[in-house]
């Protein structure tokens, strides 16, 4: 049985609506009857739009079930989509770690109810198999586990390389925690209320100007706008790296291993720390700290970019080029620097 | 090639008694599906076609009397709709193709030809980069298809089915497999669970069947340490899904008599390879053990072992096209419809009677005999119980009458 509790670590849920619904609040009266919850809502968007991290109170269980709608009908207002992506990652991130800790009962009544994880509710069957030295509790059937796992770019998620039998896939723990958090986050960039459609009164549209100002003050600050260069290079880039790129400019969440990738081409290429980090600033959980501890410690151990087969390995190989796909280049480097001497020659041919 | 007008009269004619004479199927769900024809007079195709009703479905095609029909593997809200749009789309079955023309077998060395377009050079086999006579590399290949090759699509069908029965749990009912009247196989997945799956979700599930993308650590094959020792630890027989198939097919490879030849395309160090094959047998029973034993021979490491995997891999994944799968509003053969370029029928087999099902026979509906002059050579063809040619060029012979459509329809003879 879920709890009142429950509602509060996981708003997005189809019980956490109901309840909701069931209050029966007025968006007019919202500010004079409920303050705390406006500003419990306008707390977790500072905190979202800051640090990229949706906290918890737990101390205040009905004021934090109620933030959570108050929150997103915030992000429709302002209909901001880096912000809609960064809220929804910060709160896909809190649901994996909690759901880590849940008992099987709770995982299982989760999952297979309607409305949360998917229209229909997952197929999703607790049991214990061991496989070498994984230790496999959970298996969810095929199309449940397609529905999410293709967004992950990383290649330990690809089907093959689980266990699958009798239209299941095994997975551990962890696993099935992190596919859950990624289909609530999906879960919440697929509904929203068009900008247009949505009139506040007074009081809330003030927090919520807030908002918009600390939105683009930090766009401002830490993101600073630059659209990411992909064109300078005039098509240099390996297919591999203008695929990335092309992501990151979009804002979308790269795997760890396209991350190192990126970073290491940039500072192989010769691009300034700066520049680098810059390509990072997109990311919805983008954190410059820790972004330039990472782009500072790759460039001190002066890695270099994956080898080809390493990156076929892990899918991110996009062998389009004539380059790639006759196996003529082995590192994107190679082909980098080949492509800037064609193009240069033909520049200067040009221009002759 | 252009056939001439008598050729295109009697195949058109015998296509009508067909569809006059036989009362097609509609496929499931007829009503939501895009239809798309190829005529005989008219270039191109004709696509957003539907059908309200069943004797709409039949007069169209008797009237019509395409060279080539087919049906959309999606179903829409609305399927005349002229762009993807407006069709609304609510679901497709999951469909996939295994065509002969993208295996590699021996025969097509011997009945493929090419054709230069520039100077009229022919040769037998694959087509080379460059015309041999005038370094053209304008060059059509000429395709032909025999037992073998069939055979070995067949062989691939079988792969694909015990994915789909074991792995993805579905059932024989729910799956048709449709011989395409030329080079190859259709599978068709019926079944609410992949209805919806997007295009995404499908390549996936094509990777899946033809392993793209394994890493055999994933399945359990590692090196793990422990007091101051290295073990190999992997995947056995009680595993499941890649896990399982890759003890199998190391266990097969291993008791198959062309153990050397595998191992040596793997590019395993003469040495290593002497030890496998010396010791074959007891590589056989120390992965057929449960819990299986992957630390059986001195010298054999992690890494020979992963080499091994992946010859291991390829050899049980299938060869699925993956543009059909992933083409969530692609149009296939209509079932029992024929094929334009052999006039042979597309024919639905279930899984049951694939093993016995010979396309040169179950596929072949014309009856009675015409006399042909062959424009092109011919390599020899098998229709029913009887071998037919090869033919030269100019020579004329009298056929049965499938023969003579298929050669027709193949545009290698014309009518006199
Ligand atoms: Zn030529
Ligand atoms: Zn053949």
């Amino acid at each position: 049985m879920l709890t009142k509790e429950d509602l509060a670590k996981y708003p997005s849920i189809e019980l956490a609506r109901k309840y909701v619904r069931q209050l029966n609040i007025d968006i007019t009266s919202l500010a004079d009857e409920f303050p705390d919850v406006i500003s419990r809502a306008y707390q977790i968007l500072r905190e979202v739009i800051t640090r990229g991290v949706y906290t918890y109170l737990a101390s205040s269980i009905d004021t934090e079930i109620l933030a959570f709608p108050v929150a997103r009908l915030f992000i429709d207002a302002i209909g901001d989509e880096w912000l809609r992506r960064r809220f929804a990652v910060a709160f896909s991130k809190r649901v994996g770690k909690f759901l880590q800790g849940e008992s099987n009962d709770k995982i299982l009544e989760i999952a297979k109810m309607p409305g949360n994880v998917s229209e229909s509710g997952w197929d999703l069957i607790y049991e214990v198999k061991r496989v070498g030295v994984k230790y496999y509790e959970w298996k969810l059937h095929f199309k449940d586990y397609l529905s999410v796992a293709v967004h992950f770019h990383d290649i330990t998620w690809k089907m093959c390389n689980h266990p699958v039998s009798n239209g299941y896939v095994r997975l551990t723990k962890r696993e099935l925690a992190r596919l859950m958090a990624e289909a609530f986050k999906e879960r919440i960039l697929e509904r929203r209320v068009p900008k247009r459609f949505i009139e506040l009164p007074e009081k809330i549209a003030r927090t919520v100007k807030e908002i918009e100002e600390l939105v683009k003050r930090y766009k401002k600050e830490v993101i600073r706008e630059i659209p990411i260069k992909v064109e300078i290079s005039g098509g240099v880039y390996p297919p591999c790296v203008q695929f990335i790129l092309e992501r990151a400019e979009k804002g979308e969440n790269l795997s760890h291993v396209e991350r190192l990738f990126l970073m290491f081409f940039m500072l192989n290429i010769g691009k300034r720390e700066e520049e680098v980090v810059d390509l990072f600033r997109k990311m919805p959980d983008f954190n410059e700290e820790r972004t330039r501890y990472y782009v500072r410690h790759a460039k001190n151990k002066g890695y270099t970019a994956h080898n080809c087969d390493t990156l076929k390995t892990y899918g991110i190989c996009k062998p389009t080029h004539r380059w790639c796909s006759e196996g003529r280049v082995k590192n994107p480097l190679t082909f980098y620097y080949r492509m800037l001497y064609v193009s240069g020659k033909r520049r200067s041919e040009s221009e002759e | 090639m252009k056939s001439n007008m008598k050729t295109v009269l009697l195949l058109k004619s015998l296509f009508e008694a067909y569809y006059r004479e036989n009362d097609i199927p509609t496929p499931p769900h007829f009503s939501k599906r895009e239809f798309g024809f190829m005529l005989w007079d008219k270039e191109g195709m004709i696509r957003h076609k539907t059908f309200y009703s069943r004797t709409e479905f039949l007069t169209f095609l008797r009237k019509k009397v395409p060279k080539n029909a087919y049906r959309s593997a999606a179903y829409y809200l609305d399927p005349e709709a002229q762009n993807m749009e407006g069709k609304g789309w609510v679901g497709a079955d999951l469909i996939f193709d295994i065509d002969a023309d993208h295996l590699t077998t021996p025969c097509k060395e011997i009945h493929d030809r090419w054709i230069c377009m520039k100077c009229g050079t022919t040769g037998i086999g694959k087509k080379p980069a460059r015309c041999l006579n005038c370094k053209s590399t304008v060059i059509n290949e000429v395709s032909w298809i025999c037992d073998q090759c069939l055979n070995f699509a067949k062989d691939e069908v079988f792969k694909l089915l015990d994915f789909l029965f074991d792995d993805f749990g579905i059932s024989e009912k729910e799956v048709k497999v449709v011989y395409s009247g030329h080079r190859g196989y259709h599978v068709h997945v019926d079944n609410e669970a992949v209805k919806e799956l997007s295009s995404d979700e499908r390549r996936e599930i094509v990777d899946y069947i033809s392993g793209t993308g394994i890493k055999v650590e994933n399945l359990g094959l590692i090196e793990v340490s422990a007091g101051g020792r290295k073990f190999i630890i992997g995947p056995d027989l009680t595993s499941e899904g890649w896990g399982k198939r890759l003890v199998k097919s190391i266990i097969k490879v291993f008791s198959s008599p062309d153990l050397d030849k595998v191992l040596i395309e793997t590019g395993i160090p003469k040495r290593k390879i002497d030890i496998l094959l010396v010791n074959r047998e007891k590589v056989v029973t120390a992965l057929s053990s449960v819990p299986s034993r992957w630390d059986i021979l001195q010298g054999i490491g992690i890494s020979i072992w992963k080499n091994i995997a992946s010859a291991a891999i390829k050899k049980t994944a299938a060869q699925i096209d993956e543009p059909v799968t992933v083409d969530i509003h692609r149009l296939i053969r209509l079932e029992h419809s024929l094929h334009g370029s052999t006039g042979f029928r597309v024919t639905p087999i279930s899984v049951t009677d694939l093993e016995r099902f010979d396309p040169f026979k179950d596929a072949i509906i014309f009856k009675g005999e015409k006399e042909v002059i062959f424009k092109e050579y011919c390599p020899e063809f098998r229709i029913g119980d009887e071998v037919f040619g090869p033919y030269q060029k100019g020579q004329k012979v009298e056929l049965p009458l499938s023969a003579v459509v298929f050669t027709l329809a193949k545009a290698v003879a014309e009518l006199l």
